[in-house]
């Protein structure tokens, strides 16, 4: 028995060639385009390939880290410790609420935070959201100089659920906790109302604010 | 605090070969969420492996590297997760023309029953050349084996399969 006809292009030929920007074989691309069947294929992986999460802009400054956001998604794979935060101590997610999972990189090894374990300076902070009934979702750290505006924000979009927020963030080595404000909301905040429902740390049918507070190891508190 | 961003080859190779990994995965389990799992964890280990990605290396390297993890993969689960439901066949409108459906059908449905009790080896060649629809030169480079190798494992599954045929019809 067999499921394949020998003298047509394999699956994984035609996977490289679509890999490969479906160029540098000539004989293949005369192939597919006779082959119905063969394009329909390559027309499954184009199409997967909308369906696939988008990868970050350009950081601000040059980071050589490893890229969170494109393996992002991985974090599912560690669910069966995963740790949820909705309300800033550990807990685990229960249906009905937003959460928040964060996930660190130190030192070469990718896990799920454990609410308490310190950072170390460079350490990678990726996060996962529940949206729950919220369909944006802003993310904000603690601005330099603080002012009339003590937050800023780092992201802003659509709450996709259970998908990774499209950046990373890295701990610094400056004295105190690292401190993060996940906001869930119906609709874009403008930034005045994102600082206005931080400080009153809102927590509505409109508006949800999770404050991550993660230690840092070495450093004075 | 500060963000940061995907390396341009790991953002490039993520975009490029998650769709080719996707549908393998969904060769084997259908539409599911144990196929979007398989596929995450996949690309995980491919973060963390840190190997060339291109242009630093060919894409049929990489795309090799992706079936043999993807593949070890979705055996374990196959074999740990063994369920009375078989899993959708709902890829068949999509299957390159070197997959004859007959056979493909009928190879997933004698997997379904006989999975847990193949031993490991004659899974991956069967779910690479069978399921996936690789040619058994593709498959032993990918295993690291000999195509002698693939076809006797192959051997071993015809007669497996014609044992559970023989079974059922007595």
């Amino acid at each position: 028995m067999s499921t394949t006809d020998p003298t047509e292009p394999t699956t994984f030929a035609l996977d490289v060639y679509f890999a490969a920007g479906a160029e540098g074989d000539a004989k293949l691309a005369q192939h597919v385009a006779a082959c119905a069947r063969c394009r329909a294929y390559l027309g499954q992986l184009a199409a997967l390939a909308e369906e696939a999460a988008p990868l970050p802009p350009t950081a601000a400054r040059p980071q050589h880290r490893k890229p969170w956001v494109a393996a992002g998604a991985f974090v599912s794979a560690c669910a069966a410790v995963a740790l949820w935060l909705n309300t800033g101590d550990n807990y685990v997610g229960s249906k009905g609420l937003p959460a928040v999972q964060a996930l660190i990189r130190s030192a070469g090894q990718a896990s799920v935070w454990d609410g308490k374990t310190p950072l170390r300076s460079g350490d990678a902070i990726a996060l996962r959201t529940d949206c729950d009934r919220f369909s944006h979702v802003a993310v904000a750290i603690p601005a330099a100089g603080s002012g009339d505006r003590p937050w800023k924000r780092v992201f802003e979009g659509s709450c996709k659920e259970h998908e990774p927020l499209p950046f990373t963030l890295v701990a610094d080595d400056r004295p105190g906790n690292e401190q993060v404000e996940v906001v869930f909301s119906r609709a874009a905040l403008a930034d005045a109302t994102l600082q206005r429902v931080i400080a009153g740390r809102e927590r509505s049918d409109t508006t949800w604010v999770i404050t991550l507070v993660l230690p840092k190891a070495g450093v004075a508190q | 605090m500060a963000p940061a961003a995907a390396s341009p080859a790991f953002s490039l190779a993520y975009q490029r070969f998650v769709p080719p990994i996707r549908a393998k995965c969904q060769r084997l389990l259908g539409h599911s969420g144990e196929a979007e799992e398989i596929v995450q964890e996949t690309f995980l280990r491919l973060w963390q492996a840190d190997i060339p990605l291109p242009p630093a290396a060919e894409p049929r390297a990489v795309m090799a590297w992706l079936y043999r993890t993807c593949t070890h993969l979705a055996i374990d689960h196959l074999r740990s997760h063994w369920r009375r439901t078989r899993a959708p066949d709902d890829v068949l409108e999509t299957l390159p023309c070197s997959i004859k459906l007959d056979a493909w059908l009928n190879t997933k449905q004698i997997l379904h029953a006989l999975a847990v009790r193949m031993p490991a080896d004659e899974l991956h060649a069967v779910v690479l050349c069978r399921v996936d629809g690789l040619g058994q030169v593709e498959a032993a480079e990918l295993l690291d084996t000999s195509e002698r190798t693939v076809r006797r494992l192959l051997a071993a599954f015809d007669q497996r399969a014609e044992n559970l045929r023989r079974e059922s019809s007595s």
